[in-house]
């Protein structure tokens, strides 16, 4: 049934839709043709595959690759092993904890990858808390754990950043399709183990499937966490080397022909786990319960409260503990190499006095930072808004396949992004240009994430409610701005979040993009960890740590208020 | 001059051959209501009630017809500037706004001033008993609350005509019945045109001025409460109003006032008018038989204890009835104020109403007067 007063509406937010369409698309497009141009064609114009077929006989390519496949396969089992008991007891149980592990959870989605990692540096190297503390404890001047710098701080940091996407997606899924036919295997003689490989296993597949497809794909493109973290040649995966290639030993072809490699790769991966999300709406479909549904939850029994104490203390413990090393440290300093540390504001001190080599820069890198977030929401947002509006009047009925149209970016990583627009600036040339382009490529990245908070929203916004606005006199543009938009307004803003929180840690495409003199706190977080300055990397990561934080009051304060 | 007798010649809503068409659904309508009338539109889920509303409301242009309200056209004009108030099934009282702002949306949009806003938003307050809510959240209400503030709201405009759809689907049944009595006497007090949606047969006959039943995209019969009730011109409407005997039938004879008709061996007659007059002994014309149905209300049938009726003794009044001997009682249905009985006569069924309970398989003998007869052609 198409209403025709929303033709009228149609018209206004269609002028939003379009700013999307014509500003976000060619900038997304644009830089994916470009990439693709450089892979394709050689320095004198003409087609080939030469790029390709040296690529593919270089055993060095092959065997990032394989590493890159290796370390992105095993991080996806241990967050699927790390999140997956607490799928099960979110979804299972009734306990009051719950929002512990919902509010940790959504802890690693916020945080800047640079800050993990700065984090696990802290926390978990040769120097760090956790060997310090097992140091005194055994008394050894050996750090008995020496995880960083290796194959396996990678596996964990990524752990760590994947393990809450495993427990909002299946517990959200495990909830839904919650219902009597354990008890009743139960009842028919089979026991808890048969029970669970028979009836449990097969119903919530696909929902661990769609999210190993999802960190999969997120580890097979990460980008921060094997920069820093994995260190050396070794330890390189596909971004790694793009960004190499292209910044380090500057052979764009080469570094185009393997992000057509990744985007491929990462194309079939995503592929999958749209067959799967797919598989998942079909099967809840059925179920039109409310996901809390508490008749289906169990009262836990004594020993699965303790397990869900463990449980909430190690999760809570895993996410905070780097966060908490990260602040703790930036307030001591050493006198001497080998000292013990003592408290002091000196790196603040530091950080705010003028003319002190690179933290001099701190004030200019927050600047940016904060702009860069602005504008490139100021870009999103309304983007965003418009695309929904298209969206949903174009595919009125309950389809899903826009909403998972808008995964596609994933498949291009932000280091592509970020080299697809280097090879633009390489023609515009002039700096002002460069900036605009960060712009963009912010916001494009941050796009996706309030498309999957503004849409369903507004799909799910009763049609009643314009429909009376409109019968008691106010015209469409009215009807958006005093009932719609309002109505949007804690979608927008929680969309608004995480745009902002992504674009403030947003590291992989500025670092490929920005020219020495743009610098965002990710870039100059990377440069003092890259020089061993941990102690200043605190103090900075402790400030970004506090600005989110600032932010996320002031946007839980405009969703109350406004 | 010549305008205002136009207008008063064409008040109220009239709408011509208004035609929506779907891949799977074909609206087609015409009727008028008179200015302050309180008209219901029936039919069961699905018959075009509420795309009927959406096209008079302006939400849903039609593909075809004309449309006119107090002598305005009102194809072509969009649906802010109609004004046509319409309350919604889900109330629809916007969430950001306290209950002042909600129902004063339409004055502040049409640029009352604020004075004769809130005097305006008092007064309506005042008539739906919620003096002294405006600053309380939508929230705050209960299900009749929000559906009073929405007719509120509805009203505050001075809308010439008013859309109620479903208003009181939501509600439950206690609540239903005193909020209708209220909707009605508001909308007789300030003489709003109202056209009141529902599928709820018992509601459209209690609050009507007339009733349009509507199925399948089209319109089975206009008319008051009474009529429908009592004179179904359908199948469709006489099973739509509550229970009836429909007992297969074909015309046998057929004039102004009577109408003969016959089942198996037996002759009945029918009212085809106002009037009727019976006679055993009509004879049978030679008209071509026409098939339909025998249709009379439970409550039109009298009962006897008897196998067979005197008739020596009630043959003033078996003149002008129907008789239906050797029926036997099949199941009877306790309704609060007596019992439906359902009856095998003849192997058909005949729906009947008693004040006392008959037992199962007792034989009875019923008398049907030909004023409460009617024939239903298929």
């Amino acid at each position: 049934m198409s209403f025709d007063y929303r033709k009228e509406t149609f018209r206004f937010t269609s002028l939003l839709a379009y700013f999307g369409i014509f500003l976000l698309v060619p900038l997304f497009i644009l830089p994916i043709f470009m990439v693709l141009r450089q892979a394709f064609l050689t320095n004198t114009n003409t087609f080939s595959f030469s790029v390709f077929s040296t690529l593919l006989k270089s055993s060095y390519i092959w065997r990032i690759i394989g590493f890159t496949t290796l370390q992105a396969l095993l991080s996806t089992v241990s967050a699927i092993l790390i999140g997956l008991p607490g799928s099960y007891l979110i979804s299972q149980f009734n306990f009051k904890g719950k929002f512990i592990i919902r509010a940790i959870s959504a802890v690693p989605f916020v945080l800047p990858s640079i800050i993990v990692v700065l984090g696990f540096v802290i926390f978990y190297g040769n120097n760090g808390f956790l060997n310090n503390f097992l140091m005194k404890i055994f008394n050894t001047s050996e750090p008995p754990l020496k995880i960083l710098y290796s194959f396996k701080a990678i596996i964990f940091a990524h752990a760590f950043y994947n393990f809450p996407i495993c427990i909002n997606l299946i517990a959200g899924y495990w909830e839904q399709v919650s219902d009597n036919s354990e008890l009743a295997s139960y009842t028919m003689g089979a026991k808890r183990c048969k029970t669970f490989f028979s009836i449990t296993l097969p119903k919530i597949y696909p929902a661990i499937l769609s999210s190993a497809a999802l960190i999969f794909l997120f580890c097979f493109t990460s980008f921060a966490i094997i920069l820093v973290l994995g260190g050396g040649p070794w330890f390189t995966t596909i971004e790694v080397e793009i960004f190499r290639q292209a910044r380090v030993s500057f052979d764009l072809h080469t570094a185009a022909g393997l992000a057509i490699i990744s985007i491929t790769i990462s194309s079939v991966i995503l592929l999958i786990y749209l067959v799967f999300q797919k598989k998942m709406m079909r099967n809840t479909a059925g179920f039109k319960r409310p996901i809390f549904q508490h008749s289906t939850l169990l009262n836990p029994s004594k020993i699965t409260s303790i397990i869900i104490v463990l449980y909430i203390t190690a999760a809570v413990l895993f996410v905070t503990a780097p966060i908490i090393s990260v602040i703790f440290r930036s307030f001591q300093t050493q006198l001497s190499r080998g000292s013990s540390a003592l408290l002091s504001l000196k790196w603040y001190k530091q950080l705010f006095s003028v003319n002190q080599g690179t933290l001099s820069l701190t004030a200019a890198a927050f600047k940016n930072s904060l702009l860069l977030a602005i504008t490139s929401a100021a870009v999103a947002i309304p983007a965003a808004i418009g695309l929904s509006y298209f969206t949903i009047s174009v595919t009125p009925n309950k389809s899903y396949l826009p909403e998972l149209l808008f995964m596609l970016p994933l498949a291009v990583s932000s280091v592509i992004l970020g080299l697809g627009y280097y090879l633009l600036s390489n023609i515009t040339g002039t700096m002002s240009v460069n900036r605009l382009l960060i712009v963009a490529a912010h916001a494009i990245i941050t796009l996706p994430f309030i498309l999957r908070s503004v849409m369903p929203a507004l799909r799910n916004m009763r049609q009643t409610y314009s429909s009376a606005a409109l019968s008691l006199g106010a015209k469409p543009v009215r009807v958006f701005f005093s009932i719609e938009l309002p109505l949007l307004k804690n979608a927008i803003i929680s969309g608004s979040v995480f745009a902002v929180a992504i674009s403030f840690g947003e590291i992989n495409a500025t670092l490929i993009l920005a020219d020495e003199n743009t610098i965002t706190i990710p870039i100059l977080l990377y440069r003092l960890i890259g020089s061993y300055n941990f102690y200043a990397a605190c103090a900075v990561g402790t400030l970004l740590v506090a600005m989110c934080i600032i932010l996320f009051s002031v946007f839980e304060y405009l969703r109350e208020k406004l | 001059m010549i305008s205002t007798i136009i207008s008063s010649m064409e008040s109220g809503l009239n709408l011509r051959g208004i035609k929506k068409i779907y891949a799977d659904f074909i609206l087609d309508i015409s009727f008028s209501i008179k200015q302050g009338e309180f008209v219901s539109l029936v039919g069961p889920s699905g018959c075009g009630k509420t795309t009927t509303l959406s096209i008079i409301s302006g939400l849903l242009d039609p593909d075809e017809g004309k449309m006119s309200l107090n002598g305005k056209d009102l194809l072509f004009v969009p649906i802010w500037e109609r004004n046509i108030g319409f309350v919604f099934q889900d109330y629809a009282l916007f969430p950001n706004m306290n209950i002042e702002n909600n129902i004063g949306y339409g004055l502040k949009v049409k640029k009352v001033d604020k004075s004769a806003s809130l005097a305006r938003t008092n007064t309506l307050l005042d008539i739906i008993g919620l003096t002294g809510y405006n600053k309380r959240s939508t929230e705050e209400l209960s299900g009749g609350e929000k559906q009073r503030v929405a007719l509120a709201r509805a009203l505050a405009p001075h809308p010439e005509l008013l859309l109620l759809d479903e208003p009181l689907s939501a509600l439950d049944a206690q609540l239903r019945k005193s909020l209708r009595k209220e909707i009605r006497s508001i909308q007789k007090d300030l003489t709003v045109t109202t056209i009141y949606v529902t599928h709820d047969q018992e509601e459209a006959l209690s609050i009507s001025d007339r009733i349009i039943m509507i199925n399948n995209g089209s319109i089975e019969q206009i008319g008051t409460p009474e009529d429908i009730y009592s004179f179904p011109k359908t199948k469709f409407s006489a099973e739509f109003f509550g229970r009836s005997t429909m007992l297969p039938v074909k015309i046998t004879n057929h004039n102004s006032n009577t109408c003969t008709v016959s089942h198996k061996n037996h002759t009945y007659c029918t009212n085809s008018s106002v009037m009727h007059y019976f006679k055993r002994d009509t004879p049978v014309a030679e008209t071509k038989p026409e098939t339909g149905h025998l249709f009379f209300r439970p409550e039109n049938a009298e009962i006897f204890h008897v196998n067979e009726l005197d008739i020596d003794l009630d043959l003033e009044r078996a003149e002008f009835s129907n008789i239906f001997l050797h029926t036997v009682v099949i199941e009877t249905e306790y309704s609060g104020n007596g019992y439906f009985v359902e009856c095998n006569w003849e192997g058909f069924e005949l729906i009947l109403f008693s004040k006392i309970r008959l037992h199962k398989g007792s034989v009875i003998s019923v008398k049907v007067p030909i004023v409460s007869s009617l024939f239903i052609p298929d």
